[in-house]
């Protein structure tokens, strides 16, 4: 048995799917294929950057009710739970503050290194309506989402349930992961935390560089990647509350929860959270470790080396 | 965009989601194939791979998160990293 690396590049990341395979496993090549297939899937459903995706479709029907496919309706569903669990710090109506602040196109098109601040409502998500009975989804006139802050975990999820006959698999999308079973080696998969940092968290800091998962998932949300300019600090993820990119003490949140798109969410609030994120995660059953600007790091109660 | 391009529109759309639904949802089509050909077993419909996902999320977003244990110290080789977004 040897561990198995398939990547390739989907949603504007690279994706790496791992798992322990025989020699003679014949079906590794499908199973990779069936994730890709799940990436691409949601890739072409929900870019925002994708004037044909549907859902550019549904923000340029804002006002209307719209006939979301399952797939759109359950993930703009999701977003607005999300939402709700976190009393709108995550919200996936941000999207033109995001814009306004530079983040108006695929992050490896962007020139502009100024943003200008755009007045956003803290609950915007309250007023997208979802009709379970009819899959119709309306959003607010002048109202548009993205779901980005959430559809990269979701994908990771879906990609892992589609390998549900892998009992050894480990899906990582960008930094998005879900990890099941182990390679074989260790009870888990072994992964190094990087948060782009000069200065990583570790080495000094009494802080373990790697941590073990198993059956869990991992996201690290860092204003230290997808950012435009450093004298203005623009970067990708803004605070509702401001409409602004955000100004955490934190430069990355590391957080660990059942499912990716809980810790995809989770990462991003206890980052705008700023000193009570780690508290949020802490209340909610979650694990966390958060690295501030200047290296030092603060974590959860049951974080390893704590 | 007039109101009269958006309802055309709008009824494209709709016939297309329809069909797509006819279709076998139009959804991970050729995931649940795979999956079935991979588990050799029988697969669960793309539908069912979501709503299996959403009870094992269980309502309130965050409502299962405590299920996870913590991770712990590792001194292997990584196998991957989770570099940020």
């Amino acid at each position: 048995v040897s561990l198995a690396r398939a990547c390739f590049r989907a949603m504007n990341t690279d994706v790496e799917v791992l798992s322990p395979v025989r020699e003679s496993d014949i079906l590794w090549a499908k199973t990779v294929d069936a994730i890709r297939g799940v990436f691409e899937d949601v890739e072409n459903r929900l870019s925002r950057f994708r004037p044909d995706s549907e859902l550019s479709a549904l923000n340029g029907f804002a006002g209307e009710p719209f006939p979301a496919s399952p797939l759109l309706f359950r993930a703009v569903r999701m977003a607005v739970e999300a939402a709700r669990a976190t009393a709108g710090i995550f919200d996936p109506t941000i999207l033109r503050a995001l814009e306004a602040a530079g983040y108006d196109r695929s992050f490896e098109l962007i020139t502009s290194t100024r943003g200008r601040s755009e007045a956003t409502v803290l609950g915007g998500y309250r007023s997208i309506q979802c009709d379970d009975d009819t899959h119709t989804i309306r959003l607010d006139p002048e109202q548009r989402i993205d779901l980005g802050g959430i559809g990269k975990g979701w994908a990771v999820d879906l990609a892992l349930e589609a390998a549900v006959s892998r009992p050894d698999i480990c899906i990582n999308a960008g930094g998005d992961i879900a990890a099941r079973g182990s390679p074989g080696i260790d009870d888990g998969w072994t992964i190094t935390l990087e948060d782009g940092g000069q200065d990583e968290p570790g080495p000094g800091t009494g802080r373990p560089v790697t941590v073990l998962i198993r059956d869990a998932a991992m996201a690290t949300s860092t204003v230290l990647k997808r950012r435009w300019s450093v004298d203005e600090n623009l970067h990708h993820l803004i605070d509702p509350r401001t409409g602004r990119p955000s100004e955490s003490p934190f430069r990355s949140v590391t957080a660990v929860a059942a499912s990716c798109a809980q810790a995809d969410v989770a990462a991003k609030i206890a980052l705008l959270m700023g000193e009570d994120g780690l508290a949020f995660l802490e209340e909610r059953g979650m694990h966390g470790l958060a690295v501030r600007h200047d290296g030092s790091t603060v974590s959860t109660s049951l974080w390893p080396g704590r | 965009m007039n109101r009269t391009d958006k309802n055309r529109k709008l009824r494209k759309l709709q016939i297309a989601v329809g069909a797509a639904g006819i279709a076998g949802l139009g959804l991970f089509s050729g995931l649940a194939a795979a999956n079935t050909h991979a588990s050799g077993s029988q697969s669960s419909t793309p539908d069912q791979q979501i709503t299996r996902l959403e009870n094992a999320q269980g309502g309130s977003f965050f409502s299962v998160g405590g299920q996870v244990a913590p991770p712990s110290s590792s001194s292997s080789q990584p196998q991957t990293s989770s570099g940020g977004s």
